[in-house]
């Protein structure tokens, strides 16, 4: 039950983590880093759905996913302002963030 | 005397036993509708521009409402036009309805534009050559 209900947060934290970057990210995104949040998205609503079906996890699953939503905590402080510049398509970077260099 | 709270715990089981076998089928068919209109959701969202977390829960919560209300419809429209069960195309269409977010309005202008074609020219396909050959 523990093990089920850790599961299901994590799930959660990284849904949650990728709606927090989506609603930063618009059309100016590169499509690969909208590609990769839709990714994580699918992967974390079908891993809240798993246990319905039957499926329970094993720690080394939770591992895994607890180290991912881990670094998606770090990372998010470069999400503070908005899109990072690396991940915005190379026609809109000048002047797209707050502080960016013109 | 009877015991009360074994006699509650007892009700509550059966309760959850009645619901879930009265509910557990219908609910089969909603969680994948609402699965893949999340899913849709975030593409949409992250295609939209946004100022604030309220803003893309009202637009998830726009596409998944959508998702729910026409997936059946459109699902058995489908179906049977390609002879498909049309329990598979549940998670599809609704992951596609969702990916439409907020560009409805876009394709509601092109089936209207496409009906006043059609009515113009007569259901005529090709537009008429005024008889040249």
């Amino acid at each position: 039950m523990n093990t089920l209900l850790t599961w299901e947060g994590l799930c959660l934290a990284l849904l949650w983590s990728v709606f927090c970057r989506s609603v930063r990210a618009d059309k100016t995104t590169k499509l690969d880093v909208r590609l990769a949040l839709l990714a994580v998205g699918t992967a974390a609503l079908a891993g809240m759905a798993a246990p319905a079906y039957g499926w329970l996890p094993d720690w080394v699953t939770l591992l895994i996913v607890g180290a991912i939503v881990f670094m998606q905590i770090v990372m998010a402080q470069h999400w503070r302002h908005g899109v990072p510049t690396q991940f915005v398509k190379d026609i809109h970077r000048p002047k797209r963030r707050v502080g960016d260099a013109s | 005397m009877a015991e009360p709270i074994i006699q509650t715990a007892a009700a509550g089981v059966s309760l959850v036993t009645v619901a879930t076998a009265v509910a557990g089928p219908l609910a089969g068919p909603y969680l994948v509708i609402m699965l893949g209109s999340v899913s849709g959701g975030l593409w949409a969202l992250s295609n939209t521009t946004l100022t604030t977390r309220t803003q893309g829960a009202l637009l998830m919560l726009r596409c998944i409402l959508t998702a729910v209300l026409l997936t059946a419809l459109i699902a058995a429209l489908l179906g049977a036009y390609f002879k498909i069960p049309v329990t598979e195309l549940y998670g599809v269409v609704s992951l596609v309805i969702g990916m439409l977010g907020n560009r409805w309005q876009d394709i509601i202008d092109a089936v209207r534009d496409r009906i006043r074609l059609v009515i113009s020219t007569g259901g005529a396909t090709k537009p008429e050559t005024g008889g040249k050959e």
